[in-house]
């Protein structure tokens, strides 16, 4: 159970003075969820997930696992980033074990997890070569399994397949909800493609920008069933709906010039003026 | 030959960790980041006088221009290196449990390698011009010395040599060392492709 309490972070940049990255937003995410956190750029869905990292603090509230207040990283949570980010002058189990022997994991242990989570992501031929022999996808195949390597509850990751070519992005989103449903990880996927957001997630969490806030949370998991594929018409439907919900009530706002700035998600699901285009999806596929 | 390894050595070992230090503190970097870059504009040999009223006519004073010809510009490449570590290195050791000295054994050294590299390969150069200069100036045996008495003798035969001696010993270890680490390196890194 990932609780995000109120919190806000703010940036200081010398062209344009101080920046709310995020303002008083809560979130909770429950054990096993997979959820999407999909919104345009600058709305704060990234520095959400270093915070939840404990790469960086909160300015304001906080943010707890289990009832526990993240206080830096940890190898309960596992971060995988865009940039597959593998040790160049390590081999490729030696960056899968990299973190196992930060922990001093004795070397049995070590070396049979690097054999299983690199068969888990296919990559058991390649135990012995360096990065750079490795291509994009690849790379991040074998950054999914350093991050698995050290067994953590919840996996954060921060628009993994972004740089992908869709060939290895499609096999490599269908291959990580396969080890989601195998092994009941909780996941946090940071994307800014709404097609990706609904095909992966059980949960869709839509952030509109400046103020950071929620703009919609969607039960995927209730709607449409997995395996979901990007150009199922469902999926693309869904996500042509939430990006419309999200730019309604970004021009409603706009109009009604609320800057409050409260945490409220302005769209639940089939509820809230807002979700009226979720809502009218919903009674035509119900 | 001896003086030349133990200078280096020495000024490795105190280079890597000044560098280390400049990069990793701001208040070292503003109150001596100056004086290492002033002080790398001072050609090593001018120690010298300095050296022998410190150490007399000794082996310590030869040892002590040897290391004050390497150990900036091993420390000037070192700082630049971290510094230039790419953060998501950093981030992602941190998310897997990297902490202070194993964070920087385990990651950033690594990665500030090949810039490390290109700063011992010129620490090495430097260590070897200061020794060849002080070995000429000052009566102590080694390769300088010979040189100087040749110049002496008039045998422009032992001169001769002693330049193709020189040489030779910095092509071996160029050719046998530097570029052979620097080749691995650059192949390890992905350098070379793209």
């Amino acid at each position: 159970m990932i609780e995000a309490r109120r919190i806000s972070k703010r940036f200081q940049s010398t062209s344009r003075g101080v920046t709310a990255a995020l303002h008083e937003m809560s979130i909770s995410i429950g054990d096993g969820e997979f959820v999407s956190l999909v919104g345009p750029s600058g709305c704060g869905k990234t520095t959400l997930l270093n915070l939840v990292a404990g790469l960086e603090r909160p300015d304001d509230g906080e943010i707890l696992i289990d009832g526990k207040r993240i206080l830096g990283p940890g190898p309960d949570r596992g971060v995988m980033f865009q940039d597959p980010a593998l040790f160049p002058w390590l081999s490729v189990s030696e960056n899968v074990a990299f973190g196992m022997k930060e922990l001093r994991l004795p070397r049995a242990l070590r070396e049979e997890r690097t054999r299983k989570y690199l068969s888990l992501v296919n990559m058991s031929g390649f135990a012995k070569s360096w990065v750079h022999e490795l291509s994009g996808g690849m790379k991040q195949r074998v950054a999914l399994a350093r991050a698995l390597a050290l067994e953590p509850k919840t996996l954060l990751m921060d628009e993994p397949f972004g740089a992908l070519d869709p060939k290895s992005r499609d096999s490599l989103q269908a291959e990580l909800v396969d080890i989601w449903q195998k092994t009941g990880k909780t996941i946090l996927f940071v994307t800014h493609d709404m097609a990706e957001a609904v095909r992966l997630g059980s949960r869709v969490i839509v952030l509109r920008a400046r103020p950071a806030r929620v703009a919609c949370d969607v039960d995927v998991a209730a709607l449409l069933p997995q395996p979901r594929h990007v150009d199922h018409p469902e999926v693309v439907e869904l996500a042509a709906h939430l990006k419309g919900a999200l730019d309604e009530t970004g021009e409603r706002e706009a109009i009604d010039g609320d800057g409050d700035g409260s945490e409220r998600p302005e769209t639940h699901l089939a509820g809230g003026a807002g979700g009226r285009g979720v809502a009218h999806w919903l009674g035509l596929h119900l | 030959m001896r003086r030349l390894l133990v200078g280096y050595a020495l000024s490795l070992v105190g280079g890597i960790g000044l560098g280390l230090a400049l990069a990793r503190s701001q208040t070292l970097r503003d109150s001596i980041g100056t004086i290492v870059t002033g002080l790398q504009a001072l050609p090593s040999i001018c120690w010298l006088p300095m050296a022998l009223l410190w150490f007399g006519l000794s082996e310590t004073a030869i040892l002590f221009v040897v290391i004050a010809g390497s150990l900036l510009a091993i420390t000037v490449a070192t700082e630049a290196g971290v510094r230039n570590v790419p953060p998501l290195y950093t981030r992602a050791a941190r998310t897997m449990g990297a902490r202070g000295a194993t964070l920087y054994l385990r990651v950033i050294l690594p990665a500030a390698l090949p810039a490390i590299l290109s700063g011992m390969r010129l620490g090495w150069t430097f260590a070897w011009r200061s020794l060849m200069a002080g070995e000429l100036l000052f009566v102590s045996g080694g390769l300088g010395q010979l040189l100087a008495t040749g110049r002496e003798l008039g045998d422009m035969s032992r001169v001769m040599a002693v330049m193709v001696a020189i040489v030779t010993l910095g092509l071996i270890t160029e050719v046998l060392f530097f570029q052979r680490v620097e080749a691995r390196v650059r192949d390890l890194w992905g350098t070379d492709r793209s």
